[in-house]
C-alpha cells in the first residue's frame, strides 16, 4: 500500500549522476529528497559534495522527514582495500509530526523502486541511527 | 505529466472507520484523531437495537448489551453495519446521511479478516452507504506508517486480541503473524478473578444510590446501600467491566514488582489497597505459567454472554489458553478452514509471541524488524509494558539490536490505525487506490476482494 505520491524525474537523475559520478573528486556523492509542498512528488532538495560523513549527517533535519543516498566509502579490515556501498535512508525524527512521518513512510516505496543499484536500507528516526559506525556495521555485516 | 499530478493536490475529504473490539472510530481524513468513539456494543431490546455510549447507560429492565467483535473480526455483521451507520451518521456534519454519500470511505480491517466480511462491508460501503469509493486498509499497517515507518513489527495489543504482525514495506506479512487471546478483555477476567479471591464485589456505578469509605480487605463493614434496579445480566456484566477498567488503569502495572501500594475505591466505597499483586495481575499478559486455574472463574465471566453460540466457543478458547499447546493445534485447523489464513490463536505470552514472530520471519529482515517494534493498542498503556517487553526482547534475542516505539501520547497509542488511515486517505494522491463504485461493478466483489485486498 502507498499513498500514490509520484517520483520526479530529476530525482532519478540526481541518483544517476551518484551512481555513475562514483569516486571522481568532484561528483556529488549525496543526495537528499523532500515531498514538495503540495505533497504530490518527491523532488531532490539538495545534492552536493560532502567531505566526510559527518558532514552528510548534519544535513539531516532534526525535526523533519527526508529521504537521502549516500555514497559510502569505507575501509574493508586487514587492508584489503577499499569499498563503496550506495546507501538509502529514510529519514523520520520521533520528534516529526506524525503526519509528515505517515506521508513519508507511505510514500518512500515509489523511490525506492525506481533507485536502482542501491545496496543498504536504512531507517533513521534519531542521529544514533544514521552514525558512521552504525551504518558501517550494517553495510559489513551480511555482505561479505 | 505524470499519474500523481493528474489528482494531485486536491485534498479529499474522506472519512476514516475504524471498528476496534472495544470501540468505534470515526471521523474525517486530515484530522488528528477521531471525532467519534463509541463502543463496539449493540444494545438489545426485543427487537430494536440502539447503539452509542449515552444509550448502554441508560437502564432498562429487558436492555441486552451484546458484543459486535469477536477476536477483533466482526461478529454479528448486520448489528455491526447499523453500528458503523450510527457512528458515521454521529461524525457526520448534521448528522445528515447525505454527506457521508458523497465522501470515500476508508475502513481499518486486522489482517485475519475472513473474505466473507470483507465482501460484505464492501456491500455496506458501496451499496447500502452508497459512497463513491472504499477502501480497505490493514491496521498495522497503518501503525507502521502512522509511527513514520515502512517497515516494522506491529505489537497491537487492544481489548480482546493482542497481535505481533511483521510489515514489510506497507505490506503485512500472513505467515510470520502471530496473535492470541492475553489482551484487554483477559486483563480484566485475571482482575475479577483476584477481586474474588478476596472476597470483593464488584458493583457497577448504576447500582450503589449511597456508599461510605470502608476497607472489606481491613475488615470494616461495608456501607454502602444499592439501589433496587431491574436488568439483565449483560447489562450488570458491562457496567461492572467498565469499573474494573478503570481499576485497570490505577493499579495494574508490569515490570519489576516492588511493594509499593495503591489503592482504588470502587464505586460502593471499597477502598482496596493492593502492592505486589498488581504486578501479577500485569504479568499475566506476558507469561503463560501464571494462569493455571482460571478455568472456573473465565468460565462465571463468560457465562454472562449473552448468545449461547459464543458462550459455548468462549469458554472452550478460555479454558485452551490455560491447557497445553496441543489442544491449540487442533484448535488451529479447524479455525484455518473456517475463515483464516493466519496461524491460530496462540496461548503463549506477549514476549513469547514476538519472539516466534520474528524467528517466523526471513533472517534478511529480522534485524529491520527488531529495530522498529512499534506498540500499540489501548492496552499497551498498561504501566511499564514498553520496558517489559523491551526488557524481555533484549534477553531474549541478545544477537538483535532492539528498539521499541511506543508513542508517549495516550491518543496516538489507542488509535494508530484512525490516525494512519486519517493521514493516508487525506493525501491528494491517495485518490489513484481507491476502489470506485465503478470498478466495483464492472469487476464485481469477489475480484475486488482477491486483487486488492487479500
Amino acid at each position: 500500500m502507498s499513498s500514490g505520491i509520484g517520483v520526479h524525474d530529476d530525482s532519478l537523475k540526481a541518483f544517476n549522476e551518484l551512481k555513475l559520478g562514483g569516486g571522481k573528486k568532484d561528483s556529488a556523492n549525496y543526495v537528499i529528497y523532500r515531498i514538495n509542498d503540495d505533497k504530490t512528488e518527491i523532488i531532490v532538495e539538495k545534492k552536493g559534495r560532502a567531505a566526510d560523513y559527518d558532514e552528510f549527517v548534519e544535513l539531516l533535519p532534526e525535526n523533519e522527514c527526508r529521504y537521502a543516498c549516500y555514497d559510502f566509502d569505507y575501509e574493508l579490515a586487514g587492508g584489503a582495500g577499499k569499498r563503496a556501498k550506495l546507501i538509502f535512508y529514510t529519514w523520520a525524527p520521533d520528534t516529526t509530526p506524525i503526519r509528515h512521518k505517515m506521508v513519508y513512510a507511505s510514500s518512500r516505496d515509489a523511490l525506492r523502486r525506481a533507485l536502482n543499484g542501491v545496496a543498504v536500507d536504512i531507517q533513521g528516526a534519531d542521529y544514533s541511527e544514521v552514525d558512521y559506525d552504525t551504518v558501517l556495521s550494517k553495510v559489513t555485516l551480511g555482505k561479505s | 505529466m505524470s499519474q500523481g499530478q493528474v489528482y494531485g493536490g486536491d485534498e479529499v475529504n474522506a472519512i476514516v472507520l475504524d471498528p476496534g473490539s472495544y470501540s468505534t472510530r470515526a471521523g474525517w481524513s486530515a484530522e488528528d484523531c477521531p471525532s467519534i468513539t463509541e463502543p463496539s456494543v449493540c444494545c438489545v431490546r426485543g427487537n430494536s437495537k440502539k447503539f452509542g455510549d449515552s444509550e448502554a447507560s441508560i437502564v432498562k429492565p429487558d436492555k441486552q448489551i451484546e458484543q459486535i467483535m469477536k477476536d477483533g473480526v466482526v461478529n454479528d455483521f448486520d448489528a455491526a453495519s447499523e453500528l458503523w451507520m450510527y457512528t458515521l451518521c454521529q461524525a457526520s456534519p448534521h448528522r445528515s446521511v447525505e454527506y457521508l454519500m458523497e465522501s470515500p470511505l476508508l475502513i481499518t480491517e486486522q489482517p485475519w479478516n475472513p473474505l466473507a466480511t470483507q465482501k460484505k462491508t464492501l456491500e455496506f460501503g458501496l451499496e447500502h452507504l452508497n459512497v463513491p469509493a472504499i477502501y480497505l486498509a490493514k491496521s498495522p499497517t497503518l501503525s507502521v506508517f502512522s509511527a513514520g515507518r515502512g517497515t516494522g513489527l506491529v505489537v497491537d495489543v487492544g481489548e480482546q486480541v493482542a497481535s505481533v504482525t511483521p510489515v514489510l514495506d506497507g505490506v503485512c506479512l500472513r505467515k510470520p503473524a502471530r496473535k492470541s487471546r492475553r489482551a484487554g478483555k483477559f486483563l480484566s477476567e485475571k482482575v475479577l478473578e483476584l477481586l474474588k479471591q478476596k472476597n470483593i464485589d464488584v458493583h457497577a456505578t448504576f447500582e450503589v444510590s449511597q456508599k461510605k469509605p470502608y476497607s472489606s480487605l481491613n475488615g470494616d463493614a461495608p456501607g454502602f446501600v444499592l439501589r433496587d434496579v431491574e436488568c439483565t445480566d449483560s447489562y450488570r456484566q458491562y457496567h461492572r467491566l467498565k469499573v474494573v477498567e478503570n481499576f485497570k488503569e490505577t493499579m495494574v502495572q508490569v515490570g519489576e514488582p516492588n511493594d509499593t501500594k495503591r489503592m482504588f475505591e470502587l464505586p460502593d466505597g471499597n477502598q482496596i489497597e493492593l502492592g505486589a499483586e498488581r504486578f501479577t495481575l500485569g504479568d499475566a499478559l506476558f507469561d503463560s505459567d501464571l494462569t493455571t486455574d482460571t478455568n472456573e472463574s473465565s468460565k462465571t465471566t463468560e457465562s454472562t454472554e449473552t448468545k449461547d453460540s459464543t458462550e459455548t466457543t468462549e469458554t472452550t478458547e478460555t479454558t485452551e489458553t490455560t491447557e497445553s499447546a496441543e489442544s491449540t493445534e487442533t484448535k488451529e485447523s479447524t479455525e484455518s478452514t473456517e475463515s483464516t489464513e493466519l496461524n491460530g490463536w496462540s496461548a503463549k505470552g506477549l514476549g513469547q509471541l514476538i519472539v516466534e514472530s520474528l524467528n517466523a520471519c526471513d533472517v534478511d529482515v529480522r534485524p529491520n524488524l527488531a529495530n522498529n517494534i512499534i506498540i500499540t493498542g489501548g492496552t499497551s498503556l498498561v504501566q511499564g509494558f514498553t520496558e517489559r517487553v523491551n526488557q524481555t526482547l533484549i534477553k531474549e534475542l541478545p544477537m538483535l539490536k532492539i528498539r521499541v516505539f511506543a508513542s508517549g501520547n495516550v491518543t496516538e497509542r489507542k488509535n494508530s490505525a484512525w490516525i494512519g488511515g486519517s493521514i493516508l486517505s487525506s493525501l491528494g494522491t491517495f485518490h489513484q487506490l481507491w476502489v470506485t463504485k465503478q470498478e466495483y461493478e464492472d469487476a464485481g466483489v469477489e475480484q475486488i476482494c482477491q486483487k486488492r485486498f487479500r
